[in-house]
């Protein structure tokens, strides 16, 4: 390039002053698709201030940026939004890679990621990291600048002279040819893949399944008095599944289902009122093919009188098997429906609108299907054409009838209010929404699937990303589920750790809601205050956990370590710290008139809908209902703990804001006493047949080193069967349905999020209220769009 | 003769139309100026948009901003009043006072007739009315 045009001292030194000027005031975009973002945001508060960099305005737009940061995964719904925001941003242009998700796929080799942004866009620079932390971020951002001083000629260019160079001058990398998407590294394209990933399903590990263990315990559960009363109703025609664990379970033929659930909803006494969940299976890999028909759909139904879950099964024949609605019964089942359709290609006859709702609409395949390919990696690569040619469907499809004067306005997929990657289709007349469609999906990562090829043990990371603002709370959910499902007693102490953990969490992620949310409405100062709390919590969580948003820090059994010397202190002095705080909050945000305005009345939302629509959490709460999972079905001793159900009337926006208010506080009060009461003990189970035992004792007795061997390598093998149980997790209840079929690794894991059942009432809440009211809606839900999509 | 503070008063209308003009030109030419079709199209959150922006814009904005400059307009009057105050003396009072009298029955009017209402319909018919 130099040689061509030779430099002139004019030129140089502007170009110099160019790249100074632009080095020191880089605008990067309002952009953010997962984990990686909330980092990225740290980075802009308090603590590590990022304005120090001249790069602290984000922009709304893309006209107004010219840096993109990919903080997060690239799905590849998302991907021809991302080069669409890209190709509109001003120029020139700079686009830095953020955390192995968009590196290179990270650990998202699943078939709904792109394997590394820069197959679509051109990258500047990477940051490592998963995510990475704040000042990992804050680093790459000076190196971008370093780059902008130091490596371009912007002087020609701007005088519209011929020569030099500015932005992004490195070429997109087309797999293949000038990347490799090996995932054991480059220069091994030679040698034929080996081992386990190549093998059918049916033969994944099969050997794992040999060793004995103890069958699955059968779990205490109420029988709600239903096996005599359907006996006398359906006859024959539905029986009792005397096989099941973990709670009551009837078998019906796919026709009787709507009748079946009617009729459990509709009880005068213990009725089944609300939806948990539609989980189907794919039998087709089961090691007794021949005890398994083709699919199987789940219906998980809870009950409020008399706490606790029942399950309809009914099993389906064919290749694309068809079994009723039950839409008209219970309004929630109309995601759930779509999702098994989409997953699984099982069509529900008489739903009102089945088609796909987390992969993109011209998806070929079910990818929850044993057949469908796990990994991108085994599927042809993504590159910019495939980009350009699959855009999202014009929102004009997503209604039936748009009449005269009415505004089609698409909120997301990248929108600062909807706090992450969703897009929300308003119908407005004026400034009045009249309806809301939602298309979900660009946040998919596949973790159902890809827990069909992890071991047990392997998918606690994959967890910590479902809700990225409540770390070990996932884990949580996760391993509460596998252990009813393997019957292992949690020693007291690990119990107690994971309370205070879990707690903390809570805190945290309400924290950032508390944030975000006012920010929605209008007050940008509180998300500084809660970010700087929250940053003392993490402070809690690296000294115990060694990492700060994804700790996958459970372990089936326990927690992976005991607590470090000296933990007591941080733990005393967050809990000195933040009371004064959250007055001041209160005292900052409850006078504000404007905040009472927009939130008092708005979006209410009447307790039997939240039912119907299968509200949890402090949205359920907000309506009056005391019902906390931590009370009414008590997991991981949390009835050892004295606490409050927080609950608020009214349903809306602000009724919701004062229960997360309230559940910060006692949080903190659980926190206390688990800190006060820590009992001494082992940290994890030592029933040694399920866990990594403890380095003493492998190192002692030979029994240890054998499970240490078999546990570190193969993995633990759950018995047979299946288990559903949920958790209180900050953004409502939280569940995981394990299904073992005695491998170490699940058949199938359901993950049943707060976020999916929320959205979906998102119109129910916001039909007739203005534009500006449903950012106050849609923020005081408080969801996560990993939470949502998965 | 024109007053020596006549040629101030156009070396500064030079000065600013100068410095506006150069700023404008330098803009205009130092401006990338590359097109592209994505480029052109309106930025609506990431996808293209559907449908037409050339509605008819609901009336409550219009009737809000209208009154608005309407009795901002009728203010400047009462300002003006203010500065002779001491002319019109107390026959300005009274005249002042039967014009604010006027304007203020047009507000009440306007509120009655719900001019000035400019909300969701939702909240009319809200269930947990406060």
């Amino acid at each position: 390039m130099e040689n061509e045009t030779p430099q002139n001292v004019i030129l140089t030194r502007l170009d110099d002053l160019i790249n100074w000027g632009r080095a020191n005031s880089l605008w990067p975009m309002f952009f953010g698709l997962s984990c990686c973002f909330v980092e990225m945001m740290t980075s802009f508060t308090s603590r590590h201030d990022i304005s120090r960099f001249g790069a602290e305005v984000l922009r709304g737009t893309p006209r107004e940026a010219d840096l993109m940061v990919i903080a997060g995964t690239p799905f590849v719904k998302m991907a021809a939004s991302i080069l669409h925001l890209y190709e509109q941003m001003a120029e020139p242009r700079w686009v830095m890679s953020m955390g192995s998700c968009a590196n290179s796929g990270g650990m998202y080799d699943v078939y709904s990621v792109v394997q590394g942004v820069n197959q679509i866009l051109p990258v500047d620079v990477y940051v490592p990291g998963c995510p990475p932390r704040p000042e990992a971020f804050m680093q790459g951002l000076m190196l971008l600048q370093e780059k902008i001083r130091t490596g371009e000629r912007p002087a020609r260019p701007v005088l519209h002279l011929s020569g030099g160079w500015q932005g992004t001058t490195v070429p997109v990398l087309v797999p293949g040819e000038t990347k490799s998407n090996d995932t054991r590294g480059p220069g091994m394209e030679q040698i034929a893949i080996r081992g386990a990933s190549v093998g059918h399903p049916r033969s994944f590990q099969p050997r794992s399944g040999d060793l004995w263990r103890p069958p699955a315990p059968r779990q205490a559960y109420p029988d709600f008095g239903l096996p005599g009363e359907i006996g006398q109703l359906f006859g024959g025609q539905v029986t009792r599944d005397e096989s099941a664990t973990d709670m009551l379970t009837l078998r019906a033929p796919a026709g009787m289902v709507p009748e079946l659930l009617k009729h459990l909803k509709g009880r005068p006494e213990a009725s089944f009122k609300r939806l948990e969940d539609i989980a189907a299976l794919d039998e087709s890999c089961r090691q007794e093919r021949d005890r398994f028909q083709d699919f199987t759909v789940n219906y998980h139904l809870l009950c409020f009188d008399q706490p606790g879950y029942l399950r309809v099964k009914t099993e389906l024949t064919g290749d694309s098997p068809e079994l009723p609605t039950i839409t008209p019964l219970f309004p929630a089942a109309n995601w759930y429906e779509r999702e098994v359709f989409d997953m699984y290609g099982i069509r529900f006859n008489g739903h009102p609108n089945l088609r796909r709702i987390l992969m993109p609409h011209d998806w070929q395949g079910h990818p929850l299907r044993k057949e469908h390919p796990f990994r991108a990696t085994e599927m042809k690569p993504y590159t910019v054409e495939d980009a350009r040619r699959h855009a999202p469907l014009p929102a004009s499809d997503f209604f039936e009838k748009i009449s005269e004067g009415e505004l089609l306005l698409n909120l997301g997929p990248q929108h600062p209010g909807t706090h992450g990657i969703i897009r929300c289709i308003l119908k407005l007349d004026g400034e009045e929404i009249r309806d809301i469609d939602f298309d979900i999906g660009y946040h998919h990562r596949g973790a159902e699937k890809i827990a069909e090829r992890q071991h047990w043990n392997q998918f606690i990371p994959y967890t910590d990303r479902i809700d990225y603002l409540s770390g070990v709370q996932n884990n949580l959910a996760y391993v509460n589920s596998v252990e009813r499902l393997c019957g292992i007693a949690v020693p007291e102490r690990a119990q107690h750790i994971r309370v205070m953990l879990s707690e903390l969490f809570r805190i945290a992620s309400h924290l950032v809601w508390l944030g975000t949310f006012t920010a929605d409405v209008g007050a940008m100062t509180p998300v500084f205050y809660t970010f700087t709390d929250r940053e003392k919590i993490f402070d809690i969580i690296e000294m115990i956990t060694g990492g700060r948003m994804h700790p996958a820090w459970f372990r089936i059994g326990g927690v992976a370590e005991d607590l470090p010397q000296g933990w007591q202190q941080p733990v005393k002095t967050l809990l000195e710290w933040l009371p004064p705080r959250l007055k001041e909050y209160q005292q900052l945000i409850n006078g504000n008139p404007i905040f009472r305005q927009r939130l008092k009345g708005v979006g209410a939302i009447s307790q039997a809908d939240a039912i119907e629509w299968g509200l949890s959490g402090p949205n359920l709460r907000a309506c009056g209902m005391e019902w906390d999972l931590r009370r009414k079905i008590p997991y991981s001793g949390y009835q050892n703990f004295d606490f409050d159900v927080a609950t608020a009337e009214g349903g809306d926006c602000w009724a919701r804001y004062e229960v997360r208010m309230e559940e910060i506080r006692q949080s903190l009060r659980i926190v206390e006493q688990a800190l006060r009461e820590m009992p001494e003990g082992r940290w994890i189970t030592d029933d040694y047949r399920y866990v990594l035992p403890q380095k003493p004792d492998a190192l002692k007795d030979i029994e240890s080193l054998i499970h240490h061997f078999v546990n570190s390598t193969r993995g633990m093998s759950p018995p047979r069967g299946e288990n559903y149980s949920a958790i209180e997790a900050p953004k409502g209840e939280y569940g995981y349905f394990a299904v073992s079929d005695g491998l170490s690794i699940p058949y199938r894991l359901r993950i049943k999020t707060p976020s999916f059942p929320h959205i979906q009432a998102l119109p129910v809440m916001s039909r007739g209220w203005l534009l500006a009211d449903f950012l106050a809606i849609l923020g005081s839900v408080d969801f996560v769009l990993a939470d949502l999509d998965r | 003769m024109i007053a020596p503070s006549f040629y101030h008063l156009v070396v500064y209308t030079l000065a600013t139309v100068a410095l506006i003009g150069v700023l404008l030109l330098a803009a205009w030419w130092l401006g990338a100026k590359r097109t592209s079709p994505a480029k052109q199209m309106p930025y609506e959150s990431g996808v293209a948009p559907s449908g037409s922006a050339r509605l008819a814009w609901p009336v409550p904005f219009y009737l809000v901003a209208i009154f608005f400059i309407v009795f901002d307009v009728e203010a400047a009057f009462i300002f003006a009043w203010a500065v002779v105050w001491d002319e019109l003396g107390i026959t300005g009072l009274v005249q002042i006072t039967v014009f604010i009298l006027i304007l203020f029955a047009g507000l009440a009017w306007l509120w009655l007739k719900g001019g000035l209402n400019w909300g969701p319909s939702r909240e009319s018919s809200k269930p947990y009315g406060k």
